[in-house]
């Protein structure tokens, strides 16, 4: 199996005056791929138009070269295990899966194989004639994975699957996920754990505040916004005097001076490092240092916060 | 056209299971008891109190006025809101299936165990009036035919109005608040004035099925015979081609509906 898995092209999703996701331009290949970004970041709905459950307000997506909203040819192909934990929650899991497998056209005896099967691979075997209500929260994300994967999709997307499950849960499902990686399915896994991601593949796509930030191998990813330089905006009551200062300095790569009102704008590759030098200079000088921000500093915050 | 078929089917037999279930269905299985109930409990009073006046009056005002277009709401705001509130439709959504069918296979459900309901508890209630003491008046016997007469429309009454209020749910985030208000506004208020503009709710319908067959029985309870009724054959036609209408809107809206779920 080759070619690419989907295609967007300046996507982009509202909720009323809310950005879901902005102006994302990426294309995906066949195999294991994880979302990954802070909670908000825009994976959920991207994943929610990928599994063609809402529409784009702009731009254009493809999966698996065709339009995902409302398309049974792709329903057909993909499973998709949303976030939400919601299930039936007066039928039994076996019942649950083996309803949603009758929706995709096996018949009774081929539903209720295919979802025993399901409820075995995700470790739900001994509880399929249990109710769902009855379920735990891991116990449910096995089962939404069980019905995302029972009729043997090309693609299987699945929101946060890794939430509610113990250690040893994750462990299975990210076993699950690389078996089905190996067996030719191509999967979208999103999560706001990296560490949970790189267990299972090493080609991330990085998101943050709806827009794509980054994508590719971890280890290049990492290295991409490590060598992204931060600006910092300042403002003093000498700027020249403080530019002066900031500029010798070997890890700032740029210092510029607004003539209009004296904003100075740095650049560097070490934020934290910049921000040590900045206040032993505020003190050393007595330049005033009146405001300081840095929009880039959250890039680093963001990925901190995933590797953590 | 096949696809449809079959997962209306698949819907209707799993969703009748799941309606039987449902808390909401024993609640109005309750109020639909309350007609027969009461008319029992007057039975057991020692005045004389004619059957007829019973029947008509528990069936029209409490059955046909009030707990058919209240059962109606409960039950047909829940056909797609049930899978909203509770995030399910997610899965229906996003399979392979005529997604009109997701409406139609869940009202046809609901309003199969709500038709047998009423049914049952105009039955109910035609059979214990039967067993109050004869009147002395022949004309204030119950005519033969008139317990099937409420049977049926309230059969007819909760099958419209589920259709319409099962349709609500595909456009409104709140059909029952939405369903409420028109219930009693528009149904409440409109078909009990005077004029043509009876003739614009589910009421008017349901009135001229029942008075078309039996007038003079239902002439004790006021409001309940229109001026100038329409045939019974006439009723029904409207009654059903309004249902049929609302689902074929709503069917044809959810075709391209997108529901946007938080997590």
């Amino acid at each position: 199996m080759s070619g690419a898995l989907l295609a967007a092209d300046q996507l982009g999703r509202w909720y009323g005056q809310v950005v879901g996701l902005s102006d994302l331009t990426l294309s995906l290949e066949r195999g294991v791929t994880g979302l990954v970004g802070p909670n908000g970041a825009g994976k959920s709905t991207f994943l929610k138009l990928v599994a063609g459950e809402i529409r784009p307000s702009r731009g254009t997506l493809e999966v698996l070269g065709l339009k995902p909203f409302a398309n049974s040819e792709l329903f057909r192909r993909a499973g998709f295990c949303p976030q939400q934990e919601a299930l039936y929650e007066d039928m039994t899991g076996l019942e649950v899966v083996r309803f949603l497998m009758r929706l995709h056209g096996f018949g009774a005896a081929e539903a209720t194989r295919r979802a025993n099967e399901a409820l075995d691979r995700v470790g739900l075997g001994d509880a399929r004639k249990r109710r769902v209500g009855g379920y735990s929260k891991g116990m449910r994300q096995r089962a939404k994975i069980a019905q995302a994967i029972a009729h043997g999709p090309e693609l299987v997307v699945a929101d946060e699957p890794f939430n509610g499950l113990d250690p040893v849960g994750r462990a299975e499902m990210t076993a699950l996920f690389a078996q089905a990686g190996r067996e030719g399915m191509s999967v979208l896994v999103s999560t706001h754990v990296l560490h949970e991601v790189e267990a299972l593949t090493h080609e991330i796509v990085l998101f943050h505040r709806g827009r794509l930030l980054a994508q590719g191998p971890v280890g290049q990813v990492r290295q991409l916004l490590s060598r992204h330089p931060r600006r910092v905006e300042l403002r003093a009551r000498e700027p020249r005097r403080l530019a002066r200062a900031l500029v010798e300095l070997d890890f700032v790569l740029s210092v510029r001076v607004a003539q209009a009102d004296g904003r100075i704008d740095v650049e560097t590759f070490e934020l934290e490092r910049f921000f040590e030098a900045l206040t032993r200079i505020a003190a050393e000088l007595r330049v005033g240092v009146t405001s300081l921000e840095s929009h880039d500093a959250n890039l680093e915050a963001v990925f901190d916060y995933l590797v953590a | 056209m096949l696809n449809f078929l079959r997962t209306t089917w698949l819907l209707y037999r799993t969703h009748l299971v799941r309606t039987l279930r449902a808390r909401r269905m024993w609640l109005v299985a309750f109020g639909v008891a309350l007609a027969p109930l009461i008319a029992w409990i007057v039975a057991q009073s020692p005045r004389t109190i004619r059957g007829l006046d019973v029947l008509t009056a528990l069936g029209f005002l409490l059955t046909i006025n009030v707990m058919a277009p209240l059962a109606s709401v409960i039950v047909g705001a829940a056909v797609l809101g049930e899978e909203l509130e509770d995030r399910t439709i997610t899965y229906l959504l996003t399979r392979p299936i005529s997604r009109p069918a997701i409406l139609v296979g869940r009202w046809m459900a609901s309003a199969t165990v709500l038709v047998a309901l009423f049914a049952l508890s105009a039955a109910l209630l035609g059979s214990i009036a039967g067993q109050f003491p004869p009147p002395s008046d022949d004309k204030y016997l119950i005519p033969a035919g008139l317990t099937g007469a409420l049977v049926g429309a309230s059969a007819l009454a909760v099958f419209t109005y589920s259709a319409l209020f099962s349709t609500l749910g595909v456009f409104f985030k709140h059909p029952m608040i939405v369903g409420l208000g028109y219930a009693f506004t528009i149904e409440g208020f409109l078909a009990n004035l005077p004029g043509k503009n009876q003739a614009l709710t589910i009421q008017y319908y349901v009135r001229c099925f029942l008075a078309s067959q039996h007038p003079q029985a239902w002439a004790g309870v006021e409001d309940v015979v229109p001026r100038e009724p329409l045939d019974a054959a006439q009723s029904v036609r409207w009654l059903l081609g309004i249902a049929l209408v609302a689902l074929a809107v709503g069917a044809l809206a959810l075709r391209r509906k997108q529901y946007e779920l938080t997590a």
